[in-house]
């Protein structure tokens, strides 16, 4: 039986952009168990690899504002991720030069606190079912069960900061 | 840094960067249709000139190495697609709209907060301090309100301990108003847990909203009458109208007040309006340990501003 909640983490920083820049519309990662560790291991969820889990992801985040890193690999994976996507929205016509600049100055010098994760929590209704897309396994780090959800709405989930 | 990109114009490179960078990276937050593939002879050349850049090996892919390529690759893209662009002007656009990281503000005090915050026992560094690094901030985003973009105020606040005063914790509340990339300090106060109920506040606003419940004072703009005004559009039809104080009879009061609007079409558009008591508050004060430098008193000090349209 499916689980009822949905979890994905993200940095604030990425809720922002989704809000201002995306219409409100967030693109998001999820999985239905919020740890894997927590699970019985003979549970499909606890193949969840910790790269994809939810509570290991907010964890790592945690840490490296926490510690300030610049060389971490998670701050600095979002940082190149959102100045590609800038690019890649502006050239498709998406968002205007000057919004794909504002996001590419903003993404490059946002204080470590702008990156704090957050953990969303999705409940699983009629309307967010159908727009699951299932991870195939090639794009997954483990066997654990992962979706992508392109369009979910703010009004559709819950922000927890732990 | 990228010898495989300088004989490219800076629009193609970003796009080949950009592909490169959202095709190594794990979940892309891209849909498949968006996504597109560069030759990945291209991709592996300009990976490796970063990888030889970086002092990193072509088979390191440690989380650490991998930081540095990210990390690399944003800033090559930054790079390209910021040259030549007024960095001031869209730090004035962000600043704004309440997007910059609260060390990138300028910031500027008034006189309002001279003669009266200041007299309160709260200093300029402290301020400031506060304003870099605050425990919440809460930008009020005026088109959200059917406001124009310019009459943008923030909120912070920053939880104080001190040992000389009895009830040492307080919080320390910051009004600014936002001018692109510079806050202007309008006032700040200390709100003692043990003067303002903060039971049900959770944001910046809510704080505000029970510090002025508390020591604020009710008062008239057109036809409504109370403590705070936030955003709103009121009638008014002759400038008598536009504020009426309630003093109360035989009692002389210090009241500072901040009425920031606009005249447009009879309607007077208050930004942000209050009154705050300032015997009381300075009374309170003194109740916690704090010497209050003595304020110049008067019936009303009111430090309005109107922009006429």
């Amino acid at each position: 039986m499916p689980s009822a909640l949905l979890y994905s983490t993200n940095s604030y920083l990425k809720l922002y952009i989704q809000e201002i820049y995306r219409g409100d519309v967030h693109f998001v990662w999820c999985s239905e168990q919020c740890d894997s560790k927590t699970l019985s291991s003979y549970s499909p969820g606890a193949l969840t690899a910790p790269s994809s889990n939810p509570a290991d992801i907010y964890k790592e985040l945690k840490r490296d504002v926490e510690g300030r890193d610049r060389h971490s690999a998670k701050i600095n994976a979002q940082k190149a991720r959102f100045t590609g996507l800038a690019i890649t929205w502006e050239q498709a016509g998406e968002i205007t030069t000057s919004q794909k600049d504002d996001i590419i100055y903003l993404v490059s010098t946002a204080d470590f606190s702008l990156w704090r994760p957050l953990l969303y929590v999705i409940p699983r209704t009629s309307a967010i079912e159908p727009r699951l897309q299932h991870v195939p396994m090639a794009g997954r780090a483990g066997i654990g069960i992962e979706y992508k959800l392109p369009d979910l709405k703010r009004s559709e989930f819950e922000i927890i900061e732990l | 840094m990228i010898p495989s990109l300088n004989q490219v114009d800076s629009k193609t490179a970003q796009g080949i960067l950009a592909n490169l960078t959202l095709g190594i990276l794990p979940r892309p937050d891209i849909p498949e249709s968006m996504a597109e593939s560069i030759d990945p002879r291209l991709g592996e050349k300009i990976l490796n000139e970063l990888r030889v850049h970086l002092r990193l090996k072509r088979n390191d892919n440690s989380p650490r190495a991998l930081g540095k390529l990210y990390g690399a690759l944003s800033e090559e893209m930054a790079k390209l697609a910021l040259k030549g662009v007024d960095l001031n002007v869209v730090k004035a656009r962000l600043g704004q709209q309440g997007s910059l990281s609260p060390s990138q503000y300028v910031i500027k005090f008034t006189v309002t907060f001279v003669r009266f915050g200041e007299k309160c026992g709260i200093s300029r560094q402290q301020v400031e301090s506060a304003l870099r690094k605050p425990d919440a901030v809460e930008h009020l985003r005026p088109e959200h309100f059917g406001f124009d973009l310019e009459k943008a105020t923030s909120l912070f606040l920053k939880t104080q301990t001190t040992t000389s005063a009895p009830s040492g914790l307080y919080h320390l509340l910051i009004l600014t108003d936002r001018h692109g990339y510079t806050l202007d300090v309008l006032n700040a106060w200390r709100v003692y847990p043990s003067d303002v109920d903060l039971s049900t506040a959770t944001t910046p606003l809510d704080v505000f909203r029970a510090f002025v419940e508390t020591f604020g004072t009710t008062f008239r703009i057109g036809d409504k009458e109370k403590k705070l005004f936030m955003y709103e559009k009121l009638p008014i039809q002759t400038d008598e109208e536009m504020v009426k104080i309630n003093t109360l009879q035989g009692v002389e009061r210090l009241i500072q007040g901040q009425v920031v609007g606009q005249f447009n079409n009879e309607m007077f558009e208050v930004v942000i309006s209050y009154q705050i008591d300032y015997a009381n508050y300075t009374e309170s004060l003194r109740k916690h340990g704090l010497k209050v430098t003595a304020i110049t008193r008067g019936k009303f000090k009111a430090n309005a501003r109107i922009y006429e349209k």
